[in-house]
C-alpha cells in the first residue's frame, strides 16, 4: 500500500485554484503536490486552500495527522507556508468552513510574523513527536511583500482597473522593519530545525528564499522578474502547468 | 537554585489583577501561581494577563520555552480561558478582545483544542514537566451572555455595564432553559467529536472540561460563590479563593 504525502498551503498549492483574472482559463493542470506524490510513488492528500494563511495551513495538517491512527502510513508531511498577515477562521455550516482575509484587521506584521513562526515550530514538534518525515518552506514570502507593498487582490485589480505595478501602501519604515522582522525570526533559531526548512532564513536579503520566488523568477539585467513561461500571466503570477512542474522538481531535489 | 514554575492564564491568575467594580479595593493578595510555587519550593514566573485568551496563553508559554533552559524549569502550567477571546499584539504589546469578530463558536472551540494539544505536544517533545486545565468554562459564559442579552431590553454595549446585568439573578423560562441546554449540548459535541478528545492526556486536570463528560473547569468546580469570590458583582477569586485554587492544584499535581 502506498504511503501518504500530506501537504497544505495556499493558492500556489491548492488543487481548486481558479484565476479570477482569467475566468475562461482551464486551470485543472496537476499541482506540484500531486506531481510530487507520483514521483515519490505516494498517495497525495492535498489540504491546501486558496487564499489561506498560516493558521489554516498548520491547523489543517494538525487535524489530518491526528485523524490518521496509523502514523506509519504517512510517508512525508510538507507545509508550504503563506504570508504572515492573512487571517484564517472557520464559520458557518457549509462543507468548506475555512475562510480567510488577506489582511488581519487586528495586530501588526511583527505579531503576525511571530504567530507564523510558532506555527512552524508547532508543525516541527508534531512531526518529531510522531517521528514523521517532514519538510517546510515559504511558498510565498512571509512578510517582505507586506512591507514592500502588497499587490492588490485579483478582485481589486478588476474592480479598480489597477495595472500590474500598483502596490498597497505600507505605513512603516521599510528598511528598519525588515531588519526587525529578520531579528524576530532569529529569536527562534534554537528550536527551529533549519535543516528541514528549505530556504531558511526565508528572506532574500539574508540569503534565504521563498520557493515561488526562487523557482518562478528569472534574472533580467540582474533584476528578478517573473518568468512568463512559468506563470499564468503578467497579472496573475500563479504558476501555470509548467510552473507547477518546476516547483515539484525543485522541491523533489531538496527532499534529501 | 530553585527551579521555575511558569504559569500563563487570564485574570483569575493575573498577579496584577485589579477589580473594575471595586476600584477602591486592594487586590494584592497572593494569587494561586505564587502560592503554588511556594508550596512546591520553586520560583514563580507568572505571565498571566487580564482578558487573555488561549492565543496569549499559548504564545507566551511557547516563547518562554524557546528562551529558558529546560533544566531550569520545574513545571509549566497553562490555565486556559474562554474560547471566544481574541488576542493579538501591536508593537510587541499584547491586547485582546472579549469576542473574536471572526469565526463562530465551533471554530473558537476547535481553535482552543488545537492550542491545548499543541501545548501538550510541545512540552512532551521538549521533555518539560507540565499541567494544563480549564480555569473558566470554555463557552458557558458566552451562552449566558447570549441568553441574557436576548431577554434584556436596551442591553448596554459596554461589557463593564453588562456584567451587573449578567451577574444578577434571572428566572429563566422553560423555553430559555431548553435553548440553553440544547446549545450547551451542541458545543459539547464539538469537544467530543474533536480529533483531540482522546488525545489530551492526564496532564490536563479536569479534562474534558465539563461535568457532563465527568470533567470540570477548575474555578467553577472549586470556588464557593458565597465565600471564595470577590463579590456578587465581581466573580474573580478573592484571597480565600486563590488559596483554594492553589491547594487543589497542589494536591492534583503531587498525587499524579
Amino acid at each position: 500500500m502506498k504511503k501518504l504525502l500530506i501537504v497544505s498551503g495556499d493558492s500556489y498549492t491548492a488543487n481548486n485554484y481558479k484565476s479570477i483574472l482569467h475566468p475562461e482559463l482551464d486551470t485543472s493542470w496537476p499541482m506540484w503536490p500531486e506531481l510530487l506524490a507520483d514521483r515519490l510513488n505516494m498517495e497525495c492528500i492535498n489540504l491546501a486552500n486558496e487564499g489561506s494563511g498560516n493558521e489554516f495551513i498548520y491547523s489543517s495538517l494538525l487535524d489530518k495527522i491526528n485523524t490518521i491512527e496509523n502514523k506509519k502510513s504517512i510517508g512525508l508531511v510538507l507545509a508550504a507556508w503563506s504570508q504572515a498577515q492573512r487571517k484564517d477562521f472557520e464559520e458557518g455550516c457549509k462543507i468548506k468552513k475555512w475562510k480567510s482575509y488577506r489582511i488581519d484587521s487586528s495586530g501588526d506584521i511583527f505579531g503576525w510574523t511571530r504567530k507564523s513562526i510558532r506555527n512552524f515550530i508547532n508543525l516541527q514538534l508534531l512531526c518529531e513527536y510522531f517521528n514523521l518525515p517532514y519538510k517546510q518552506f515559504q511558498m510565498i514570502r512571509l512578510y517582505e511583500d507586506y512591507i514592500t507593498g502588497l499587490r492588490p487582490s485579483h478582485k481589486q485589480i478588476i474592480e479598480n482597473n489597477y495595472d500590474g505595478n500598483y502596490r498597497l501602501t505600507y505605513n512603516g519604515n521599510k528598511s528598519e522593519d525588515i531588519i526587525s522582522l529578520f531579528n524576530i525570526t532569529t529569536e527562534y533559531k534554537n528550536t527551529l530545525n533549519i535543516k528541514n526548512f528549505l530556504g531558511w532564513p526565508i528572506i532574500e536579503q539574508f540569503s534565504g528564499y521563498s520557493i515561488a520566488n526562487k523557482v518562478l523568477k528569472t534574472k533580467i539585467n540582474n533584476i528578478d522578474v517573473w518568468d512568463s513561461n512559468l506563470i499564468i500571466s503578467d497579472l496573475d503570477h500563479h504558476p501555470n502547468a509548467k510552473g507547477q512542474q518546476k516547483l515539484m522538481e525543485y522541491i523533489y531535489d531538496r527532499l534529501g | 537554585m530553585k527551579k521555575l514554575l511558569i504559569v500563563s492564564g487570564c485574570s483569575y491568575s493575573d498577579p496584577n489583577f485589579t477589580s473594575p467594580f471595586h476600584p477602591e479595593m486592594s487586590c494584592d493578595w497572593p494569587k494561586w501561581p505564587e502560592l503554588l510555587a511556594d508550596k512546591m519550593g520553586m520560583d514563580c514566573l507568572n505571565i498571566s494577563r487580564c482578558g487573555a485568551g488561549q492565543e496569549f496563553i499559548y504564545s507566551n508559554l511557547a516563547d518562554r520555552l524557546q528562551s529558558i533552559d529546560p533544566k531550569q524549569i520545574g513545571l509549566v502550567i497553562a490555565a486556559w480561558s474562554t474560547a471566544p477571546r481574541r488576542d493579538y499584539s501591536v508593537k510587541n504589546y499584547w491586547t485582546n478582545d472579549m469576542f473574536d469578530s471572526r469565526g463562530d463558536m465551533e471554530y473558537w472551540i476547535k481553535r482552543s483544542l488545537r492550542y491545548y494539544y499543541s501545548f501538550q505536544n510541545m512540552c512532551e517533545t521538549l521533555k518539560i514537566p507540565y499541567r494544563q486545565f480549564q480555569m473558566i468554562h470554555l463557552f458557558k459564559g458566552y451562552i449566558w451572555q447570549q441568553l441574557v442579552t436576548a431577554r434584556t431590553k436596551n442591553m448596554p454595549d459596554e461589557l463593564l455595564k453588562q456584567i451587573p446585568i449578567l451577574n444578577a439573578k434571572h428566572q429563566l423560562t422553560n423555553d430559555e432553559i431548553n435553548w440553553k441546554e440544547r446549545i450547551e449540548n451542541t458545543y459539547l459535541k464539538i469537544i467530543h467529536n474533536s480529533p483531540y478528545f482522546n488525545k489530551i492526556n492526564d496532564n490536563f486536570i479536569g479534562w474534558p472540561t465539563d461535568t457532563k463528560y465527568n470533567g470540570y473547569s477548575v474555578a467553577e468546580y472549586k470556588l464557593n460563590n458565597k465565600t471564595d469570590r470577590i463579590s456578587e458583582l465581581d466573580l474573580h477569586p478573592n484571597a480565600s479563593g486563590q488559596t483554594i485554587l492553589a491547594e487543589f492544584l497542589y494536591e492534583k499535581i503531587i498525587n499524579s
